[in-house]
C-alpha cells in the first residue's frame, strides 16, 4: 500500500505537471521526441517540478492552509499505518482521521501546483505566439538566448518552416529544391512533415516548377546569352510532395506577401508612381 | 536545440528576410521597367500582374501597387 501511495504521490506531484507542460508545448511547436531511459525521464520531470512545487509549498505554508487541516502527527500516522500492518491494527481509528486530514494538506499543495503549472504554461504559450515581437524588443544578445530559453525543444525543422517566429505572419516560405538525381524544383512551402523526432519527412510545395537542365545545357552551349528564365516550367497542382529522403540540397527564402511595401527606396517608389500614373491616364 | 542555438538560427533567417525582400524587390521593378507595358496591359485587365523572378512568380496586385506609394 506505501508502494501504491508513494507512486501516486510521484504521479500527480512530478509527472502530471510535466505531462500538462508537454500538452501545452505541444499546442504551439513542434517538439523533439527524445528518446529517453525512464530514470531520465524522472529526474527530468523532478527537476522541472522542482521550482513550482516549491512556490506551491512555501504559498501553502504562508496562507495556512496546509496546517489548517492537518499536521506533521498526521502524515507520519498515515505512513507509519501503510508501511507497517501491526500500527494499522493498533491505531485504526486515528488512522482515518490523519487520512482524511493528509487529503486535505495535499489538496492545498496540488490545487496550488496546478495553477503555477497552467499560468506559466499560458505564459509560455502566448511568449512563443508573440515571439517575433518579444525577440525584436530586446536588444541584447544574452536577453534573446534566455528568451530562447521559454521555447520548448523545437525541432530545428519546425523552426524553418514555421512562420510562427516570422514578423506579423504575412511572409511565405520560397524553397529551391535539388534533389538527389539532379531535379531541380521551385515552390511557395504549404506545408511540412516531421517525424517524431524531430527530422524531416516531406515538404509540400505550392505552385511548384520544374527547372529543365539538361534543355538548359544544351541552349547555353548553342547560344552563350540564354537565360534559365525560360526553362522553368510549372507542374499542375498545388501539393507537390517532396520526401525529405530525395533532397540533396534546399534553399529556403522568407519573402514578404506584399513584397513592394518593405520600404521601397526612393528609386523604386518612383517606378511605381508612373505605373500607376499611366494606369490612370489610360482610365 | 539549444537555446543558443535557436537565438543562432533566428538571427541567420532575420538576415536572410532583409536580403531575400531586396533582391525581389530589385527584381520586380527591374522587370516592371523593361515591360511596362506588358504589365500595365495586365494590371488593366486584371487589376493584377504576375511577374517572374528568380523567386517564382509573384502576382502584384493593383491594391498593394497603391499601397506600397501610399
Amino acid at each position: 500500500m506505501l508502494a501504491l501511495l508513494v507512486s501516486f504521490l510521484i504521479a500527480v506531484y512530478l509527472l502530471g505537471p510535466d505531462l500538462i507542460a508537454r500538452w501545452a508545448a505541444d499546442l504551439v511547436v513542434f517538439r523533439k521526441t527524445r528518446v529517453e531511459s525512464h530514470a531520465q525521464e524522472v529526474a527530468r520531470a523532478i527537476i522541472a517540478a522542482a521550482i513550482p512545487l516549491g512556490i506551491a509549498i512555501v504559498w501553502a505554508r504562508w496562507s495556512g492552509a496546509m496546517w489548517a487541516r492537518g499536521t506533521q502527527t498526521d502524515v507520519e500516522t498515515v505512513f507509519s499505518a501503510l508501511q507497517s500492518d501491526n500500527f494499522f491494527q493498533t491505531h485504526h481509528q486515528q488512522f482515518f482521521t490523519s487520512l482524511y486530514a493528509f487529503f486535505w494538506m495535499n489538496y492545498a499543495i496540488l490545487w496550488r501546483l496546478y495553477l503555477i503549472v497552467f499560468v506559466a504554461c499560458v505564459v509560455r504559450i502566448v511568449i512563443v505566439l508573440n515571439y517575433n515581437r518579444v525577440w525584436r524588443r530586446l536588444h541584447k544578445r544574452w536577453m534573446r538566448t534566455l528568451l530562447a530559453t521559454v521555447v520548448p525543444r523545437i525541432s530545428e525543422w519546425d523552426l524553418l518552416f514555421s512562420d510562427m517566429l516570422l514578423p506579423e505572419g504575412s511572409f511565405r516560405i520560397m524553397a529551391d529544391v535539388l534533389t538527389r538525381t539532379g531535379g531541380l524544383y521551385q515552390g511557395t512551402v504549404q506545408d511540412r512533415m516531421l517525424n517524431s523526432d524531430g527530422t524531416l519527412q516531406s515538404i509540400t510545395l505550392a505552385n511548384p516548377r520544374r527547372f529543365e537542365r539538361n534543355d538548359f545545357r544544351k541552349a547555353k552551349a548553342e547560344d552563350l546569352e540564354t537565360v534559365p528564365d525560360e526553362f522553368w516550367f510549372n507542374i499542375p497542382g498545388n501539393l507537390f510532395i517532396v520526401m525529405a529522403s530525395d533532397i540533396a540540397n534546399l534553399n529556403l527564402r522568407y519573402i514578404s506577401r506584399k513584397p513592394l511595401s518593405f520600404q521601397p527606396s526612393v528609386e523604386e517608389r518612383e517606378v511605381l508612381t508612373r505605373l500607376l500614373d499611366r494606369l490612370k491616364e489610360s482610365k | 536545440m539549444s537555446s543558443s542555438e535557436l537565438e543562432y538560427v533566428l538571427s541567420l533567417r532575420d538576415a536572410n528576410l532583409g536580403s531575400s525582400q531586396k533582391r525581389l524587390r530589385a527584381e520586380m521593378i527591374e522587370f516592371i521597367q523593361r515591360h511596362e507595358e506588358a504589365v500595365l496591359d495586365q494590371l488593366r485587365a486584371h487589376e493584377s500582374a504576375v511577374i517572374p523572378t528568380s523567386f517564382g512568380e509573384i502576382t502584384l496586385n493593383l491594391a498593394d501597387l497603391r499601397e506600397a506609394v501610399a
